[in-house]
């Protein structure tokens, strides 16, 4: 849609060239001098629109996710922010909404949640921003979602009278009328008094109903009852909304709670009695008293054994216990006197556990002059509570940490061990740094270190664990907390020498020797595998809490309780249990061991602990045993941030914050009842940094957030920086987030920005950091250089030089043990060739590659699936996914990183043209890079292909396109700016037998011819598609009058069509194909059903006009979805009578290509002419001519500079192996029949061609005569074997021999000659040599390289 | 957007939002008013943005930081301003900005500088920002630049002028206005629209006429934010092309003016009695403004010579719910035997709106109308007319045109409103009327009157209309046998298939599967004991749906259905079945078919096979199915038919 009354833009040169150059099929040109074109004229509204609109009509449409038509709607949705466009008009709708979807697309959830209600701010009226608000807040899993929904299903109009309006709610309906059960939960509203009205008991035989309709009073004898059934182990009380179960007796005691107590004096007396006939013996243990209370909460006597217990506790030092205890007795108990002992135990309970927030608030919320009982002493309250207060040091608040410039940097280099197993994750290395007193402690699941602060040089003591077998299977684990915990200079931690850890074990610290290793947990020592502990143990009271996964007999989260001094288990309490009552929904049975085995430690807070499983469910739990008060049970939506962290339970007040490793969503529980009180889920919360003032402060996956605590609402939120590494910090009112190339400071009140450094050249990209007092501690993604091998020193110090090339008889020099390696080579003409890169473990390394050999460098990879790509003197290293792919480049000499830069997601081949790099991934995306720079110079995407594939010749790219829509294409590019020199569709269909069948004329369009016809309609009936499919589509439609000049279109108007898709957020009407832009198409319906053939069109050419010819331009649609092959035209003056066709016959006779393949001087496409047709074989000569025939019935294998390698199949159905000549139609040499060879490593140099996997086979290709014949006698040498080239046409193939060494052949390329021998040393089994994108057949001159299971290993020939 | 205009398009909607919004509006008040910093979340974002390089990005951060009024841009804004490599338009923009979140009565030094330099810009935007200075501060720099050599730059302080001093700004305004150059006149317009007195609207119709630009237009008037504008706008919505994107664009600006004027501007535009009013303000209603007044003006400006585009509009307009189209109810109705169908499509859609219409007795005729389209709206109406308008018993009759229609779009429809509309009273009647497509060869209309009649069936018809379409509809089950992922028992032979006795009970077993639906290792299976039992089927569309029927759990779950049957002679006939997800099934001991479905997660998974041919024994026949399911949907189906696809009732 244009402006009516736009300014002429017409005559202006920039959008004359971008007309040129969207007429020309090259759309990136047109879109950037239209850019341009708006830059050049600020504040030119009605320009920018026209620039605008037609970007989005001619560049690049159909690709959504592409970055123009990211240009354009950030654009568009700026200019109606602005107030110069309206968000109701089709278009805009159009546009706008595909932008707001790009952010949910990428998760940028904040923005899209805003940009949506600021959207509807503005049009509140428009039922089209009301639906896509109402989508957009449920998949970002809003709980305001179910309002919205709810109030557009009050509103629904099925039989509104406006077509428009209707066709909303049409599209609508299916939505409201779905089950609404399934939108986001709303959170339930507060409730005064009893929880039971939110709450579903559950109650077979009515015993809670009898209870909850009367006063207890009333009802005190059933309530005893009732009391008793609660204690029953699958007794459950859950959240009416299934979000969690109360313990049924807490249950139950809330709702008595909300009674006044002269309600409860009735079951006082029963639960008394009762008490005291049970035998209370008199050396009864703290867990008989606590059984007992729990079945008689209302009994004096009860509460009397209770407070001695409790008593007993604090004795014990146990004051989380104590406290729980003296909680219940002020909560249940009647008697002045005791609650009066429970209030005083309580206050020094308190002051024990170093809570001084709780005991002043205890202190100011008491009569000061209250008497109360201390030590046989009756003092004043307020004196008890100084004096209790003064044993409790102040808490200082954080000082405000020095400026980041003046940080005092201390780099720390760990030894080479990988952090983790694997090396790669999406969480990262993720190191935990801590500083005690003078020491620094660096931990990891592999490994602990410690330095003195003062001299961070070289580690006091370094404990790694081993590399184990089972690491491999483990890998996809996902990092999380192992910050081990450090008490009187002993650190607990989770530890075990397996992948998974095993058990809780204490080091000391001035030494790092291991003191003990827990792995019992009541089953004896090492008894059962099956256990993990899966958090970070916590230490209090000389007690140590850890949370333990056990998949033995069902998965099942368990809380265990171990005295520090005995190493004995305390108490083991489960928690849930998949199948059973505690796991109501089924959390546990689909929680993932890659979220929750390195979990996030326990909580201790007022008497109790809080448990986060990061396996679907939270809980708080009771210190004396265990025993669950509450379950809450999240659901996994939104799903996790990548390398989530999760977050230990965080008590603030009375609510309980969580942050899960398995969801990506913040959200906050009552932490009496775990009813839950809000939910963020537009965070997606990775880390929590801490609390501010009123606020949380998450780091999530693309945000960095402040929450308000009481009502999980955003205060600000601010992009995190890309590539982020290591832990976030927040000291005093600064956050610090860093990134592989600087840390920032961000402020934490409002989330600016308030500073910035980078990281010194020398550190590289740092692993981790830690900010302490004055100074920052950067770990360095290069390792120490001490321990195991020394950096520059030579594997092997007593090695001969190696003079000699290569020979039958080799001998080990050295070997580099390496677990899990890979091995990168650069070609052999790269400035690196004399070099091989190592990648083990996250650690890659760079091996001079000589006799002696010698490690050049070595750094940590913090990169997950890291490919490898060699250009110039660099190695270049390309991963991350999606928006966050980008590839470094190291120097290859010296490790350093030179550069980094964002690459298209699909990114992953490469080669050189020139100075320019170009990366692509054969199919959809050429990339061009400066290599010195790593800069983009431009980028062009063609929406899917089959291939596209570059070469380059010299001096241009040549690009070859096949099977998008259009016939196959050849582009030429300059390869600088990726500008279009030429472009030519190539020719390869047979010239149709019949008259009218359709020709390639140029820019994609078919022709037709026929008779010449005069009439004023025309009517093109499609019977079939190209692929068989049920549908039809057309860009454009042209006709040639007798001259062949086309027919003007203004005047013509869609009269008739069986079918076009109304669903589409595409419109695929008729009239689009007279519309002059390729980019727009009429389509037949696809959503919901495909209408079969035959389809049909009718145009109505507004007057009689003569013509005969029609053109046809295929849409560019995935699949060429809908392009026409047999057809019938008609033409007639009366649209009810067509007659006899005016033509008929094939419009487009499609090839199929399958494969296209560069030889020197053009390119071999494979073709077929049907799905499943013969092959055949053609080549086309970059000349914009028609391609020709090589060969029919073949398959292509592979091209070799001049020859080809291609397979047919003989009368038997046997494969035959020959080659062609592309240039020479006459050379045709046939290798053989069923010759076994792996194709992707065929060797043809020069003339010489050699199959050297398998059998081996060796021929002079220009004299067509073999070497060794495929039909020699077997020899030993043609077994599957590794093989590698050596200098003058030798070739090397060993084999796997086991203990007797590996046997080896040495093969004369020239002349077959074979000499045979063993590499006695070679005992390990050899694998894979190289990357095969990079060396297909590893070449090596004075030194072998081979890997093996083991390492790698050199030889040289003496 | 400041706060009383948000509020008046509150109320402009009330339906979509109720009182909610305004107590949420009220909380949102009550809370600013505590002196909690009200500031966006989205704030560091918008800072950033101001480093954008685009202009338009640029712009728009400005714009959002200084309609939040937010202080803490102000520094980098201001930075914009000074930054000399910067573009003049985006400085002038920064400019304006940064007075409107400073809000202060000192002229900043830097708009000094702007209103004398030499880049006419530059000067424009301190005439734009001079405006916003508090206490009427900037005077002196707006006068001076009234008489600035560039037109443009005096225009922009003419309206920041005229926005200060409203009518008393005419003398300079009507000198300044009186010959404007084309591209000039959005900027006069502004002026104009601020002044809003008479002479200065009449002057601002001239000139909008002589614009062809509209965009910038309407931009101006809405900039000007004042109801003067209001008639102008819908002047220009008058005259422009629903195909237009600036019709949209006026629409929003409307949106933006509270309900009295624009209800007083609506109806002095539909008292001009002009077609083309009476359109732009029907579709003003549609889109933007309901209200039931207009309509009665919109009614009795409506005369018989109208074009059938305003008919149109005009009923669209009267017809949405929100317009009390109760008051219009003779006016539809007598449309309804309007000769145009798409009036008659109209009315039609307009009554469904009448609480007060019942619309049975409206459309008795106008449902069997010879246009399909008239028809298919007649029903979709009735369809969501009130059940109890229906007539009781008499639905089938009622309905009997359209129920016997040729055409499949109607009698598909009707056949839904039978089903959605009718009971059990009209079973019978709806049987006689179509039990003949029940037995017939068309299995689409067989299978729409099945579920027609499926929805209205009393319990004990359901199984009567399967049989009569020839699916097997009384069966003996058996079931549960343990089975598991792979299927294994289905493929092993269980007691049942060696010999079928009613009377015995088997030893099974059966596990609980959870959610996820995976067995839990080391689980032992609980034992029972199962026996025969009657099921008959409980859909129209024959299928036996296993669940309900067995002891549950229905996962992890094999089952056999028995159906004995009589034949009256020796014959050739088909079967067909399908079920979800396995079956294999015998006839008289021998077996004849064996399927089994790709299992697919939480999905139906269904196995068929059609046309088995069967020979049928005179007498007693019996036919065993084995069925066997993962989880999901469990059910079995079969059916008889003769070699013409007729069904044949066995049972």
């Amino acid at each position: 849609m244009m402006l009516a009354n736009a300014i002429s833009v017409a005559n202006d040169d920039l959008w004359k060239k971008a007309d040129d150059a969207y007429n020309n099929n090259d759309s990136e040109t047109g879109n950037r001098h239209l850019k341009i074109l708006i830059e050049s004229d600020p504040g030119n509204v009605d320009l920018t629109i026209r620039c605008l609109e037609k970007i989005y009509e001619r560049g690049d449409r159909n690709n959504t996710q592409s970055r123009w038509m990211r240009y354009v709607s950030t654009r568009i949705a700026g200019l109606e922010r602005l107030g110069h466009i309206s968000a109701n008009s089709p278009l805009y709708r159009e546009i706008i909404a595909q932008g707001l979807t790009q952010h949910l697309a990428d998760r940028n959830l904040f923005v899209a949640a805003e940009r949506h209600d600021d959207i509807i701010e503005r049009n509140p009226y428009d039922l089209f921003w009301q639906s896509t608000r109402a989508s957009a807040h449920k998949s970002l899993g809003l709980p305001s979602t179910r309002d919205h929904y709810e109030k557009l299903k009050k509103n629904k109009d099925m039989n509104h009278p406006d077509p428009w309006i209707r066709e909303r709610w049409v599209r609508l309906k299916e939505i409201l009328e779905s089950d609404f059960r399934k939108l986001p939960q709303p959170i339930l509203k507060p409730l005064k008094g009893s929880p039971m009205p939110d709450l579903s008991p559950d109650d077979p035989d009515g015993r809670w109903q009898q209870v909850i309709e009367q006063p207890p009073g009333r009802v005190a004898r059933q309530v005893d009852r009732l009391i008793g059934i609660t204690l029953l182990p699958e007794a459950i009380v859950p959240w009416r909304d299934m979000t969690g179960i109360l313990d049924a007796s807490r249950a139950l005691d809330l709702h008595l709670k909300s009674f006044p107590e002269k309600e409860l004096s009735g079951l006082r007396k029963i639960q008394e009695r009762s008490f005291n006939r049970e035998n209370l013996e008199p050396d009864f243990t703290n867990q008989r008293a606590l059984d007992l209370f729990r079945r008689y909460p209302w009994s004096t006597s009860a509460h009397k054994t209770l407070l001695r217990t409790a008593n007993r506790s604090l004795i014990a030092g146990h004051a989380l216990a104590a406290l729980r205890s003296f909680e219940d007795l002020i909560n249940h108990a009647d008697d002045p006197k005791i609650i009066k002992f429970a209030r005083t135990g309580k206050w020094i309970a308190l002051s024990m556990v170093g809570d001084r927030d709780s005991l002043e608030k205890e202190i100011k919320g008491s009569d000061p002059g209250q008497e109360m009982i201390w030590m046989d002493e009756t003092l004043k309250a307020i004196d008890l509570g100084n004096q209790l207060l003064s044993t409790i040091p102040e808490k200082k608040a954080d000082p405000e940490p020095l400026p980041l410039n003046e940080l005092n940097p201390k780099v720390i280099q760990i030894p080479a061990v990988t952090p983790w197993f694997g090396g790669g994750h999406t969480g990262g290395m993720a190191l935990d740094a801590q500083v005690i007193e003078n020491n620094l402690l660096i931990s990891s699941r592999n490994h602990l270190a410690l330095y003195n602060i003062n001299d961070t040089s070289k580690s006091i003591w370094s404990q790694p664990r081993l590399p184990m077998n089972d690491d491999r299977s483990k890998r996809n684990l996902l990092p999380g907390y192992f910050i081990p915990e450090v008490k009187n200079r002993t650190i607990y931690t989770r530890w075990g020498f397996m992948a998974i850890p095993q058990g809780i074990a204490a080091f000391d610290l001035a030494s790092g020797k291991a003191k003990w290793l827990h792995d019992d947990f009541g089953f004896g020592p090492g008894q059962n595998p099956n256990i993990i502990p899966i958090s970070d143990p916590v230490i209090f009271d000389g007690l140590i809490y850890v949370l333990i996964w056990s998949s033995h007999g069902g998965q099942t989260v368990q809380l265990a309780c171990i005295e520090e001094a005995t190493q004995s288990l305390v108490w083991m309490s489960t928690i849930a249990q998949a199948g059973k009552s505690s796991d109501i929904i089924g959390n546990l049975e689909k929680a993932r061991d890659v979220t929750r085995t390195f979990g996030n430690k326990v909580s201790l807070d007022s008497g109790s602990i809080y448990v986060n499983s990061n396996a679907g469910l939270i809980a708080r739990c009771d210190p004396r045993d265990g025993r669950p008060d509450w379950i809450h049970y999240y659901n996994n939506s939104p799903g996790p941030g990548a390398g989530a962290l999760g977050s230990h339970p965080v008590i603030i007040d009375d609510l309980v914050i969580c942050m899960t490793k398995d969801s990506g969503k913040v959200f906050a529980l009552q932490s009496e009842t775990g009813k839950v009180v809000w939910e963020n889920t537009l965070v997606l919360g990775i880390e929590y940094l801490g609390k501010h003032e009123n606020h949380l402060i998450v780091k999530g996956q693309f945000s960095l957030a402040a929450i308000n605590i009481k009502s999980g609402e955003t205060n600000w939120h601010t992009k995190v920086p890309e590539r982020s590494i290591g832990r976030s910090q927040m000291i005093g009112s600064s956050i610090y987030l860093a990134s592989t190339t600087e840390i920032t400071e961000f402020d934490a009140i409002t989330g600016a920005i308030k500073g910035s450094r980078q990281w010194n050249q020398n550190v590289g990209q740092p692993l981790s950091y830690l900010i302490d007092k004055n100074s920052i501690y950067v770990i360095s993604d290069s390792p120490s250089k001490g321990g195991g091998i020394a950096v520059s020193e030579p594997l092997n110090p007593n090695a001969a030089p190696a003079n000699k090339s290569l020979s039958s008889n080799i001998k080990r020099q050295w070997t580099l043990m390496r677990n899990d390696a890979r091995i990168i080579r650069a070609p052999h003409s790269s400035p690196l060739a004399n070099h091989a890169f190592i990648l083990s473990e996250g650690l890659l390394e760079c091996v001079e590659i000589s006799s002696k050999g010698a490690l050049k460098w070595r750094r940590f990879i913090n990169a997950i699936q890291p490919a490898f790509q060699v250009i110039d003197n660099k190695l270049l290293l390309l991963t991350g996914a999606g928006e966050n792919r980008h590839a470094v480049a190291f120097d290859g000499m010296s490790g350093k990183i030179i550069w980094e830069t964002k690459v298209p997601a699909q990114a992953n081949s490469m080669m050189k043209c020139g100075d320019v790099g170009l990366m692509h991934d054969k199919k959809t995306v050429l990339f061009a890079f400066d290599p010195k720079t790593g800069k983009r110079l431009w980028e062009r995407r063609v929406a899917f292909g089959n291939h596209t594939i570059p070469q380059w010749d010299g001096q241009k790219i040549h690009v070859f396109q096949t099977s998008m829509g259009r016939a196959p294409w050849h582009l030429e590019i300059e390869p600088k700016s990726g500008q279009l020199i030429n472009d030519y569709d190539v020719n390869i269909t047979n010239d149709g037998q019949n008259y009218s069948d359709g020709k390639l004329i140029g820019k994609g369009y078919y022709e037709i011819k026929f008779n010449q016809v005069k009439a004023r309609y025309f009517r093109l009936v499609m019977l079939s598609e190209v692929n068989g499919m049920g549908w039809s589509s057309a860009s454009e439609i042209l006709l040639g009058d007798e001259n062949g000049a086309s027919l003007d279109r203004s005047t013509w108007r869609a009269h008739y069509t069986n079918s076009y898709e109304t669903k589409s957020r595409m419109n695929t009407e008729l009239k689009n194909v007279f519309d002059g832009n390729p980019s727009t198409w009429w389509h037949t319906q696809w959503l919901g059903k495909i209408p079969p053939h035959p389809h049909e069109i009718q145009i109505d050419l507004g007057k009689e006009s003569t013509f005969k010819s029609l053109r046809y331009l295929p849409a560019v649609i995935v699949n060429n979805n809908g392009m026409i092959s047999e057809y019938e035209l008609y033409a007639s003056n009366d649209p009810s009578q067509w007659g006899q066709p005016a033509a008929k016959g094939i419009m487009v006779r499609r090839l199929f290509i399958d494969k296209a393949q560069f030889f020197d001087g053009g390119v071999v496409l494979e073709t077929r002419d049907r799905k499943h047709g013969k092959r055949n074989l053609y080549k086309y000569e970059l000349d914009g001519k028609k391609a020709t025939q090589i060969a029919i019935n073949h398959e292509m294998i592979s091209c070799h500079g001049k020859y080809m390698l291609a397979m047919t199949r003989n009368e038997k159905n046997q494969e035959v192996f020959a080659i062609f000549k592309p240039e020479d139609p006459s050379y045709r040499f046939e290798i053989g029949t069923q010759i076994p060879f792996d194709r992707n490593r065929v060797i043809i140099e020069n003339d010489i061609l050699c199959f050297p996997s398998h059998k081996l086979v060796i021929a002079n290709l220009a004299e067509k005569r073999f070497i060794v014949s495929p039909t020699a006698e077997a020899s030993p040498v043609d077994q599957h074997g590794f093989f590698v080239r050596t200098s003058q046409n030798k070739l090397m193939k060993i084999f796997n021999g086991g203990n007797k060494g590996a046997p080896m052949y040495f093969v004369d390329m020239n002349t077959g000659n074979t000499q045979q021998s063993i590499i006695t040393e070679q005992i390990e089994a050899i694998r894979d040599l190289s990357p095969q994108h990079i060396d297909p057949s590893p070449k090596f001159d004075k030194i072998l390289l081979l890997r093996s299971d083991l390492g790698i290993s050199a030889y040289t020939s003496n | 957007m400041n706060p009383p205009s948000t509020f008046q398009i509150f109320q402009k909607i009330p339906t979509v939002l109720p009182q909610t919004v305004t107590i949420l509006s009220l909380i949102f008040l009550q809370l600013s008013a505590l002196g909690a910093p009200v500031r966006p979340s989205g704030t560091i974002g918008y800072l950033q943005q101001l480093n954008e390089e685009d202009w338009i990005l640029k712009a728009e951060a400005l714009h959002y930081l200084s309609e939040n009024k937010v202080p803490e841009a102000l520094e980098s804004i201001l930075k914009i301003t000074k930054d000399e490599k910067e573009r003049s338009w985006i400085r002038s923009k920064a400019l304006v900005a940064y007075c409107k979140i400073q809000n202060g009565q000192d002229i900043p030094q830097i708009l000094s500088t702007f209103a004398s330099s030499s880049d006419q810009v530059l000067r424009e935007g301190a005439a734009e920002s001079a405006g916003l200075i508090k206490e009427n501060k900037g005077m002196e720099i707006l006068l001076k630049l009234t008489t600035d050599k560039i037109k443009s730059v005096q225009l922009r302080a003419l309206a920041s002028y005229s926005r200060i001093m409203g009518e008393k700004a005419w003398p300079l305004a009507q000198k300044m206005t009186e010959s404007i150059t084309e591209e000039l006149i959005p900027l006069a317009v502004e002026s104009l629209a601020l002044v809003g007195n008479k002479d200065a609207f009449e002057r601002l119709k001239e000139l909008t006429k002589s614009s062809t630009n509209k965009r910038p237009l309407v931009e101006s008037l809405d900039r000007s934010k004042s109801p003067k504008a209001v008639p102008v706008l819908l002047d220009l919505l008058e005259n422009t092309s629903t195909d237009d994107a600036n019709y949209a664009y006026i629409i929003s600006a409307l949106s933006k003016n509270n309900n009295e004027i624009l209800s007083s501007s609506l109806k002095d535009l539909i008292r001009t009695g002009r077609d083309s009013a009476l359109f732009a303000a029907a579709r003003i209603i549609t889109i933007l403004f309901q209200d039931p007044n207009l309509g009665k003006e919109l009614l009795s400006a409506l005369t018989t010579s109208t074009a059938p585009e305003t008919l149109k509009t005009v009923m669209i307009a009267l017809g949405s719910k929100e317009m009390n189209p109760d008051s219009n109810k003779e006016f539809f109705i007598t449309h309804l035997k309007n000769e145009t169908p798409e009036i008659k499509v109209l009315s039609i859609r307009c009554l469904s709106h009448c609480t007060e219409a019942n619309l049975y007795t409206l459309l008795k005729e106008t449902i069997k109308d010879n246009e399909s389209r008239v028809s298919i709206a007649a029903i979709s109406a009735l369809m969501e007319t009130p059940l109890e308008d229906a007539p009781t018993g008499e639905l089938v009759s009622y309905l009997e045109d359209v129920l016997v229609s040729t055409d499949n779009v109607i009698r598909k429809a009707a056949f839904e409103l039978l089903g959605h509309a009718g009971n059990a009273d009209d079973f019978e009647p709806a049987l006689a009327m179509l039990g003949e497509a029940l037995s017939g060869t068309d299995t689409v209309r067989r299978e729409a009157v099945a579920e027609a009649l499926g929805s209205i069936a009393p319990d004990n018809g359901i199984a009567n209309v399967a049989r009569r379409q020839g699916y097997v509809s009384n069966w003996m089950v058996l079931g549960t046998f343990l089975n598991d992922k792979e299927h294994k028992a289905f493929a092993n032979e269980l007691e049942p298939e060696k010999g079928i006795d009613f009377e015995k009970t088997y030893p099974s077993t059966y596990v609980w599967a959870l959610q996820g639906n995976q067995k839990r290792d080391g689980e032992k299976p609980i034992e029972r004991e199962i026996g025969w039992s009657e099921a008959s089927v409980n859909k129209t569309n024959g299928m036996l749906m296993m669940g309900p029927l067995l002891p549950p759990p229905g996962t992890f779950s094999i089952a056999y259905a028995v159906s004995d049957f009589n034949s009256e002679k020796d014959q050739d006939l088909f079967l067909s079945l399908d079920g979800d997800d396995a079956f294999k099934v015998w006839l008289n001991g021998e077996k004849i078919s064996e399927q089994v479905a790709p299992y697919l997660h939480r999905q139906s998974c269904v196995a068929s096979q059609g046309n088995i041919k069967i020979k049928l024994k005179k007498g007693k026949n019996r036919i065993l199915v084995k069925s066997a399911n993962i989880e999901h949907e469990w059910w079995i189906r079969a059916r008889i038919t003769d070699a013409n696809n007729k069904p044949l009732e066995l049972f």
